[in-house]
């Protein structure tokens, strides 16, 4: 299992903090999502209903992923890699990502490989939302999409990664400079992005 | 993560097509060959898990399955 050093910037200092990201979601990734993500994901819902009754942008959020779930249906998959990002003891993010069944969409890279993310979330108190008002770190969604740009191009496929976004992260994706192509209805109406070997350079280089 | 090297032995209609797909997709015989293993494990798995497997054409949205004899 490989680990490679990164970097996340504290909430609450604004000093970068040593992180690590790990190419696996193992046995303790999935105690800290159970015993951390899932309470304090519940606790994040019930601030979000007392101060914004009705916000249908976070409907999606009252679903949380099954972590144990998936990690566990994607066992020796050798399509799916799944990462995770450790910073002071606990799990900040994971990823799961196919590298065989989808293809690029854009036209100029169309049918091309591409890594697709399956799934990337936050820990709660990492999550820019209404009622979390200080994130306990600040870069773990651009790190995680940082290692999908990385197989990408390990992959021989040139950095080329695609996703379907929940409402309440589309501005993130478009702000790391990936192509909106609108919603699928064949996915949940979602919205999918996608990013070209240039945008991946783009975005690595910051 | 570390790797193993083996010989592969193809015909020449086998190693055509391997070529011929390192163009179009602009991959490694390497990379072709992996990603072949990794839909025809995919394939595999789905199918165990009781799913079909279907080609659907885009423009009519015919379906057609692919037969896979077990």
């Amino acid at each position: 299992m490989s680990i490679s050093k990164t970097w996340l910037l504290c909430g609450r200092t604004s000093a970068l903090v040593e992180a690590e990201v790990h190419a696996e979601i193992g046995e303790r990734q999935l105690h800290d999502w159970s015993a951390a993500w899932r309470p304090a994901h519940v606790a994040a819902i019930e601030r979000l209903r007392r101060t914004t009754p009705g916000n249908s942008s976070h409907v999606l959020e009252e679903h949380p992923a099954d972590w144990k779930s998936k990690a566990a249906s994607i066992e020796g998959w050798l399509a799916k890699t799944s990462f995770s990002l450790m910073c002071q003891d606990m799990t900040q993010g994971m990823m799961i990502v196919d590298s065989a069944s989808r293809r690029a969409r854009l036209p100029s890279q169309h049918n091309k490989e591409s890594i697709y993310i399956d799934y990337i979330e936050a820990a709660p108190w990492n999550r820019r939302v209404p009622g979390n008002p200080q994130r306990r770190f600040q870069g773990v969604g651009r790190t995680l999409l940082g290692q999908a740009i990385l197989l990408s191009k390990d992959e021989g496929f040139e950095g080329r990664i695609g996703l379907h976004s929940v409402p309440g992260a589309e501005r993130f994706y478009e702000s790391c400079g990936m192509t909106r192509l609108g919603h699928d209805p064949k996915t949940l109406n979602l919205c999918y992005f996608e990013m070209t070997a240039q945008q991946a350079n783009q975005f690595i280089s910051e | 993560m570390s790797k193993r090297t083996m010989t592969l032995n193809l015909t020449d209609a086998e190693m055509k097509a391997v070529e011929d797909l390192c163009n179009r997709k602009d991959l490694s015989k390497t990379a072709v060959i992996r990603q072949a293993l990794r839909l025809y494990q995919t394939v595999e798995l789905r199918l165990e898990r009781g799913d079909k497997f279907y080609f659907e054409n885009e423009s009519t949205h015919d379906k057609a399955e692919v037969m896979m004899l077990s």
